[in-house]
């Protein structure tokens, strides 16, 4: 079993803020943390703020990277659990983007008791249309084209760039043009990251789930749109839909006031703030 | 928009937070069929194909957001006809009366793509190929031979790692049951280098074939072997040691030919 040490090293975690009561941001697939750097700071005068990479993400501890653990989602929500177990936490908020609201989801399943909210940010159980009741959106081939253009856009630096920034550890700006010019580390656990977002079909786990939980669906989102949101709501025990005027799939990016707003009124709403 | 970005050889195009498109230059508009004014208003996205709208979602934009610039992204456009065309893309997010815009530059590229098309494909070709070879070696550095009725051997050559000592475990074990074999000879004329170490993954091996109910006989045991084994202190009871493949071998036939002994030996009739 490894030490908490381990895990906040290995998870790259940042604990902030001077509230008692923990939220925990899941950032969601192709970036780090760093996602929501506009959003987490409106918490730290209420909350215990609680950030973190998924191994394999961000500034994670790439040694710690097990493919057969993180190539489904259950090896992401045992990250989750990981680190709310190594901080001690209790009645954690969870907020998560896009797959990490499924993350959210079956990290609440294994452990109900650890959490009080699941807040889903673009969640969608399911990326691919399953004929002939469900649409999520995407064909099997679109996800192809989409570990496509990821292949192609590690030719440019991930097999030339990579190499180099090993070799030269007394450069360390190669190291930050290298960190600049993609999020993630590795273009293999990338690609595994995706496979393991975009072709999972969680449907089955959403009747499972007994935390209460906010959906938060933004408007126009190709990557999640509005039917798969009024999909989760349907089949989402205890959740709240609410329909943001964002646009795109990254509110938090975006619309970071109207993202805290929505957050933040949940929360109220429950007792939690 | 400036006459001369209008035409530039480039396509050009200016777009919101929302993803939503405010001016694009005519260049950019002809490559993909549409006319003048035609994508002011829409969603960046009605120009991606789907796979490309996740990646911009996930990592276009995070990286504009973030770093307030994004350099040499591959992209494919699509156009009104629904082809694709393959582009470099450039663009820098900056303050513009309030509100962020992102300026975007696009170069197709199809003679290029083509080319990484080719090295991609040979990248994977060069990946299948090292996973036949390794399959191939890991196949080759355990092999098990029947040398008589009821006698496997296992050759060790070269080097003992514990990954290999495993390998040749799984291996033996599996012939012990499928040949059912009486007697294992492992020969270790070959091995390089016999420390302690390699005795200790070697005693291993042997109790497992011994927990199948086979005899183990160690044989090719040199002085220099010899000694090794009684300062490392292992553990050998119930292995049988033999300085030459030979003299393991003359033992073994005796073994094969008796009576078959179970596992533990205490009750052979």
């Amino acid at each position: 079993m490894n030490m908490p040490e381990e895990i906040l090293k290995r998870n790259n975690v940042k604990v902030s803020g001077r509230g008692r009561r923990p939220v925990v941001f899941a950032h969601g697939f192709g970036c780090d943390q760093n996602m929501w750097r506009f959003v987490a700071p409106a918490f730290e005068d209420d909350y215990r703020v609680v950030l973190f990479d998924y191994v394999g993400s961000g500034k994670s501890d790439l040694r710690a990277y097990d493919p057969k653990r993180y190539s489904t989602l259950d090896g992401y929500a045992r990250d989750v659990l990981d680190v709310c177990e190594a901080l001690r936490l209790r009645d954690v908020v969870f907020v998560g983007h896009s797959v990490s609201g499924v993350v959210g989801l079956l990290a609440s399943i294994k452990e109900p008791g650890l959490f009080s909210r699941l807040v889903l940010v673009g969640p969608s159980p399911c990326y691919v249309n399953q004929p002939p009741d469900y649409r999520g959106g995407f064909e099997r081939a679109d996800i192809e084209g989409l570990l496509d253009l990821m292949d192609k856009n590690y030719i440019g630096w991930a097999n030339f760039l990579a190499p180099v920034v090993a070799k030269n550890p007394e450069r360390p700006e190669l190291a930050r043009e290298l960190e600049e010019s993609f999020c993630s580390t590795d273009p293999r656990v990338a690609r595994r990251f995706a496979e393991a977002t975009f072709l999972a079909d969680n449907r089955r786990d959403l009747p499972k789930v007994r935390v209460p939980s906010l959906i938060m669906q933004c408007s126009e989102d190709a990557i999640a749109p509005a039917e798969v949101g009024d999909y989760m709501s349907r089949h989402l025990p205890g959740s709240t839909l609410r329909v943001l005027e964002a646009t795109g799939h990254c509110p938090h990016m975006s619309h970071p006031e109207e993202t805290v707003r929505v957050i933040r009124e949940y929360l109220a709403a429950e007792g939690l703030s | 928009m400036d006459e001369l970005l209008d035409t530039a050889p480039c396509g050009f195009l200016v777009f919101g937070d929302d993803g939503h498109v405010l001016t694009a230059n005519a260049t950019l508009l002809g490559w993909l069929g549409l006319g003048a004014g035609e994508l002011a208003g829409r969603h960046l996205e009605s120009i991606l194909p789907p796979g490309g709208r996740i990646f911009y979602q996930s990592y276009f934009f995070p990286l504009l957001a973030l770093h307030g610039r994004a350099e040499e992204i591959y992209l494919s456009l699509r156009g009104a006809g629904g082809e694709d065309l393959p582009v470099l893309a450039n663009a820098v997010r900056r303050q513009s009366g309030g509100a962020h815009v992102s300026e975007c530059v696009f170069v197709p590229m199809r003679q290029r793509r083509r080319f990484e098309d080719e090295l991609l494909a040979a990248k994977r070709e060069a990946e299948e190929a090292n996973r036949i070879k390794d399959a191939l070696i890991e196949e080759l550095s355990t092999p098990v031979l029947t040398i008589w009725e009821g006698v496997l051997l296992g050759p060790v050559i070269g080097s003992l790692s514990r990954e290999r000592a495993d390998l040749m475990t799984a291996a033996l074990l599996g012939a012990v049951v499928e040949r059912r074999a009486r007697v294992v000879i492992l020969d270790v004329t070959g091995v390089r280098k016999m420390d302690a170490d390699v005795v200790r993954l070697l005693a291993n091996v042997a109790a497992a074939v011994r927990l199948m109910g086979a005899e183990c006989i160690l044989t090719g045991v040199g002085a220099g072997i010899a000694r090794t084994l009684v300062r490392s202190g292992i553990e050998l009871g119930g292995l049988e040691v033999r300085r030459t493949l030979a003299d393991g071998l003359t033992h073994a036939l005796r073994a094969a030919r008796g009576p078959l002994a179970p596992a533990d030996g205490d009750d052979a009739p």
